[in-house]
C-alpha cells in the first residue's frame, strides 16, 4: 500500500479528493508515484462521505477485532489499492458487491438492520478514517424543524382555561384539547406545548391531545398565551397551530356581586351541537339576558370565551351575536357568564346545554 | 316488511314460507333482496332488533376462549344489518391463487375458481357502493406512491378499495320494510333446526321473554357469521347422529382469522403512499405490496400483504447512510423509514375450532368455545416472506429492512385478528374434507345452505365482506334455478 498523509487545507499544490461529512475539508497530498484515480482513493472518499454510520462502524469493528475494513472491501471486489479506477467504476463495483452480499446472504446485523457486509465494512472504514469526527446518527429535533403547513385547522377547543379551574371543555375528557382539521391528520404528528411533546389521537375530522397533569399545573402558573405547535417527526416539519390562553383566576366573587345586578331571566338554555339557536336574520345565534344593571362594556362569556355582545342599559337587556358555530359544536354543559373587562370580574349566570346530534356516529370502526 | 316476531306470529304458532334465511347481515340481506320480486314468500330471521342489543341480548354471545385471545362478543353485531353495523369498508376480492390448492398449505383449494365469482364480484361492488372495482395500482396510484416491482422482484403492488362503509341497516331497511315478499322477523333467534334424513323441516325460534314459533319452508339458508353457523349446525346433532354436514367432523373446524404482524421497518424511497388516499381515478385506494404466486410457490409462503407507514428514522442506519454512493442505486435522492405491517393468510387448521360448551345461554343454546390457533408454519411463512423482502430490497438497490421483531413465542401471544370469522363450514367438493359443496349446500342435506364467510375454504388476506356478498349473489342464482 502506498504511503499517504493528510494535511490541512491551504497547502499549495494539494489535490482535493473528498470532504468529510462532519464539515472538515481534507486534502490529500500524494507521493509522486501515487495515482489519484485509484480504487483505494475513491473508496476512502466514499467512506468519508457517509453520514450517520459511526455506530455501525463501531459495531463492525467490535465484531471483527483486528480486521482491516478497507482491505476486506477491496479484496471482496477483487481489487488492489492502487488499481487505476474511475470513481464511477468503483461505485459500480461497490454496488455489485452489495447486491451479491444480499444474494449470498452475506449480512451484517446492527440494531436489527440487515445490512450488506460490504456496507458495514464501509462504515467501519469511515470510522477508521475519521475517528472522533466520524458521523454519528442524529434524530430530528422539533426546535430545528422548518415551518410548514401540516394541517388546515378549522377550529379548536378549549381556547382558554382559567387558573384554579379544571380544564374541562364540554364534550371532551378533562385535560383534553380538540382540533378540527380539514383533512384527517397523520397519526405520527406530535403536539408541542411549552417544550413538552405529546402524541395525538386522530379521527376522520381532526385530532385530540391530552395534556398531562404536570403540564397543566405548569401552564396554570403562567397566565397569558401559550403557543401550540404541531410537529411531524417524519417529514421534519412543524406548524404553529394555535394558542391556549391561561386566564388569571377571578378575584373575590364579592367584587363581582357589587358590579352586576341579579339576572332576572336569560335564554335560550339549550341547543343541539352545532345548530343555530335563537336564530337571527343573518343566521347568527343569540343569547338574551335581562338584568337591571351591568357595567359599561360588559361582555358575555360562553365557557370563558368572549362572544360579540350588545348592551341596551335603558331596556335592561344584553344580547349576543354568535356567528362561530364551532363555539358550541361539542355536546356538553357550557357556562354562560358576564364579565366586566374593566375589572376582570365575572359573574356566572347559568348553564347552557348542548345536546348531541342524533346522527352522530359513535359506532365502533373496524378494519 | 319488518316486524317483531312477537307481534307477527302468535306464541307457539307455525308459519310457512318458500325460503327461510337465518341472519340479517350482509349475506342474508343480499340474498333476500336478490330472491325478492318472484312472488315467493321469504322469511329473513334476525336474532336482534333494529337497534344495538341491550346487556341481556349481548350476553347471548358470551363464550369461552381457550386458544389465542379473542373478542368473542365484541366481534359480532346482534341486530339488523349484522357486522355491516361496524365494519370499516375495506374491500378486495380474493386472489386467483387463494382459490387454488397449494401443496405447501394443507386443506387449501376451493371447489371453484375465481372466474366462477367474477360476475358476482362485479355486482357486489355495486351493492357495497365501492368507488371503483379496479385494483390495479399501476393505473390508479401515482407512480412514485409505490415501490417499483418487476417479476424478478417476487413482489407486486395491488390495492384495497373502500365501501363508504355501507351500513345495510340504513341502506336497505326501508326497502325491506316496504317489500311484499320479504318478511323480516326481528328477535327471532333460531334455537333448533329440526331435520330428518338430511332434510330440514322447520326451525324453532325463541325470544328472551319466552315467545316461541316454528318456521317451515322447502329451503333454508344459514346466513349468520362464521361463529354462529357452526354453533347452529353443531346443535343439530341427535344422539349418535352427527350434526348436519358434520359426517367429516369439519363443522366448527378450520376457524381462520386474518392476523396482523409488524416485523419491523424498511428504509427506502421517501414519499411512498401505502396508505389510504385518493387515487388518480378520484376514488379511495390503499396500495399494498404482496408476494407474487411464483414467490409463494418457490418459498412456500402463505398469501399476505405488506403496508408501510412512514415513521421517524432511527440511529441504527439512518436515511443518509443508505444514500452513500454504490449502496442503493435505485433509491433516488431521498430515503425514509417506514413501519411494516403484514396482514397474513392463515393455513386452514382443523385444530383451530369452534365447539359447544356445556354451559347454556338464556335461550337454552350451548355457549361457544373458541380455540383460535395459528400454525407454526404460518409463522415460519412470515419469517420467510420478510427474508425475501430483505433480499429483494437489498439486491435491487431499493432499500434495507430492519427485522426488529422476529417470530418468538412472546410475539405470537399478542396476535390480533380483523374480526373476520372464516372457515368453520368450509366449502369442499369432497364431503370428507368440508361442510358445504360448491353451491353452498350442506353436504348430506337436500335443502340447507350456508351464506357466510364460514364457507371460505382458504382465506387469502382480503377482508371478507366483498366475497361474502359475492357468494350470496351466487347462491341466489343457484336458488333461483332450484325454485323456478
Amino acid at each position: 500500500m502506498k504511503r499517504r498523509r493528510f494535511i490541512a487545507m491551504g497547502t499549495g499544490g494539494a489535490v482535493l479528493v473528498g470532504t468529510g461529512a462532519v464539515g472538515g475539508l481534507w486534502l490529500f497530498c500524494p507521493d509522486p508515484a501515487f495515482v489519484v484515480n485509484s480504487a483505494e482513493a475513491h473508496l476512502d472518499e466514499i467512506a468519508r462521505s457517509m453520514t450517520g454510520v459511526a455506530g455501525t462502524g463501531r459495531a463492525w469493528l467490535e465484531a471483527n477485532p483486528g480486521s482491516k475494513p478497507r482491505r476486506q472491501i477491496l479484496d471482496s471486489m477483487a481489487l488492489s489499492a492502487g488499481d487505476p479506477l474511475s470513481r464511477t467504476q468503483l461505485i459500480d463495483a461497490l454496488s455489485t458487491r452489495v447486491q451479491n452480499d444480499f444474494a449470498d446472504e452475506h449480512i451484517f446485523r446492527h440494531n436489527d438492520w440487515w445490512l450488506a457486509e460490504t456496507e458495514a465494512r464501509l462504515a467501519a472504514l469511515h470510522l477508521t478514517l475519521l475517528g472522533y469526527m466520524a458521523s454519528e446518527a442524529g434524530t430530528p429535533r422539533f426546535e430545528d424543524a422548518p415551518e410548514a403547513r401540516l394541517v388546515s385547522l378549522k377550529s379548536y377547543n378549549p381556547k382558554s382555561v382559567r387558573q384554579g379551574e379544571p380544564m374541562h371543555h364540554p364534550g371532551l375528557p378533562e385535560g383534553t384539547m380538540w382540533f378540527e382539521t380539514a383533512q384527517p391528520p397523520a397519526p405520527r404528528l406530535r403536539v408541542h406545548i411549552d417544550g413538552i411533546s405529546l402524541p395525538v389521537n386522530v379521527s376522520h375530522t381532526g385530532f385530540s391531545v391530552h395534556l398531562p397533569d404536570m403540564l397543566r399545573y405548569r401552564l396554570f402558573e403562567m397566565p397569558g398565551s401559550h403557543e401550540i405547535w404541531l410537529h411531524d417527526p417524519v417529514m421534519d416539519r412543524r406548524q404553529r397551530l394555535a394558542e391556549l390562553a391561561v386566564v388569571e383566576a377571578d378575584r373575590d366573587d364579592a367584587d363581582a356581586d357589587q358590579e352586576f345586578c341579579d339576572v332576572a331571566a336569560w335564554g335560550p338554555k339549550q341547543t343541539v351541537a352545532g345548530e343555530t339557536f335563537n336564530e337571527q336574520p343573518d343566521g347568527a345565534s343569540a343569547f338574551w339576558i335581562r338584568s337591571d344593571c351591568f357595567p359599561e362594556a360588559t361582555v358575555v362569556l360562553l365557557n370563558g370565551i368572549e362572544v360579540p355582545t350588545t348592551l341596551r342599559p335603558a331596556d335592561g337587556l344584553i344580547t349576543t351575536h354568535i356567528t362561530d358555530h364551532t363555539l358550541y359544536d361539542q355536546p356538553g354543559r357550557y357556562i354562560v357568564s358576564l364579565k366586566n373587562p374593566a375589572t376582570g370580574n365575572s359573574r356566572e349566570i347559568g348553564t347552557f346545554t348542548v345536546k348531541p346530534r342524533q346522527d352522530s356516529d359513535t359506532g365502533l370502526k373496524l378494519d | 316488511m319488518i316486524e317483531d316476531i312477537r307481534s307477527s306470529l302468535e306464541n307457539g304458532s307455525t308459519a310457512d314460507f318458500d325460503l327461510v334465511i337465518i341472519g340479517a347481515g350482509p349475506a342474508g340481506i343480499t340474498l333476500a333482496r336478490e330472491m325478492a320480486g318472484r312472488g315467493q314468500k321469504i322469511a329473513l330471521l334476525e336474532a336482534g332488533g333494529m337497534e344495538p342489543p341491550g346487556p341481556q341480548a349481548r350476553a347471548l354471545y358470551d363464550g369461552d376462549v381457550t386458544g389465542l385471545s379473542y373478542p368473542l362478543a365484541a366481534s359480532r353485531q346482534r341486530f339488523f344489518g349484522g357486522t355491516s353495523n361496524h365494519w370499516g369498508g375495506w374491500c378486495r376480492p380474493l386472489d386467483e391463487s387463494d382459490f387454488q390448492s397449494r401443496d405447501w398449505m394443507p386443506l387449501t383449494g376451493w371447489p371453484l375458481d375465481r372466474n366462477a365469482l367474477e360476475d358476482h364480484y362485479r355486482r357486489a361492488h355495486d351493492i357495497l357502493e365501492i368507488g371503483s372495482p379496479d385494483y390495479d395500482t399501476s393505473r390508479h396510484a401515482e407512480r412514485t406512491a409505490t415501490l417499483p416491482t418487476d417479476p424478478t422482484s417476487g413482489f407486486c403492488n395491488t390495492s384495497f378499495r373502500f365501501s363508504p362503509p355501507l351500513r345495510f341497516r340504513s341502506a336497505f331497511g326501508d326497502e325491506l320494510d316496504a317489500s311484499q315478499d320479504i318478511h323480516v322477523l326481528l328477535h327471532a333467534s333460531v334455537v333448533d333446526i329440526e331435520h330428518e334424513a338430511g332434510k330440514v323441516r322447520q326451525v324453532r325460534t325463541r325470544t328472551l321473554d319466552g315467545h316461541e314459533a316454528r318456521i317451515r319452508a322447502p329451503r333454508f339458508v344459514l346466513a349468520t357469521g362464521g361463529l354462529e353457523v357452526p354453533r347452529l349446525l353443531l346443535h343439530t346433532a341427535r344422539g349418535d347422529t352427527p350434526a348436519l354436514g358434520n359426517r367429516s367432523g369439519f363443522v366448527g373446524r378450520c376457524f381462520m382469522e386474518h392476523f396482523g404482524y409488524t416485523p419491523g421497518h424498511i428504509l427506502t424511497r421517501a414519499g411512498l403512499k401505502y396508505h389510504r388516499h385518493e387515487g388518480l381515478d378520484g376514488h379511495s385506494i390503499m396500495p399494498v405490496l404482496a408476494p407474487r404466486p411464483a414467490l409463494m410457490r418457490e418459498h412456500r409462503l402463505n398469501n399476505c400483504c405488506l403496508v408501510f407507514h412512514a415513521i421517524e428514522p432511527d440511529a441504527g442506519w439512518p436515511p443518509g447512510a443508505l444514500l452513500t454512493p454504490g449502496l442503493a442505486r435505485r433509491l433516488g435522492d431521498s430515503a425514509w423509514r417506514y413501519r411494516v405491517t403484514m396482514i397474513n393468510e392463515p393455513t386452514p387448521n382443523p385444530n383451530s375450532r369452534v365447539t359447544l360448551s356445556d354451559q347454556r345461554d338464556a335461550l337454552g343454546m350451548c355457549r361457544l368455545v373458541l380455540d383460535w390457533r395459528i400454525m407454526d408454519r404460518d409463522l415460519e411463512s412470515i419469517e420467510r416472506a420478510v427474508r425475501q423482502l430483505i433480499r429483494w430490497l437489498g439486491q435491487s438497490g431499493l432499500g434495507r429492512v430492519q427485522f426488529s421483531r422476529p417470530i418468538s413465542p412472546e410475539t405470537t401471544e399478542r396476535f390480533t385478528g380483523g374480526m373476520h370469522h372464516m372457515g368453520t363450514a368450509r366449502m369442499s367438493a369432497d364431503p370428507e374434507h368440508g361442510v358445504v359443496d360448491a353451491d353452498c349446500r350442506v353436504h348430506g342435506s337436500d335443502n340447507l345452505y350456508v351464506a357466510s364467510s364460514a364457507v371460505f375454504s382458504a382465506a387469502g388476506y382480503s377482508n371478507p365482506t366483498l366475497s361474502i356478498v359475492a357468494l350470496s349473489l351466487r347462491l341466489a342464482d343457484h336458488l333461483k334455478g332450484q325454485m323456478a
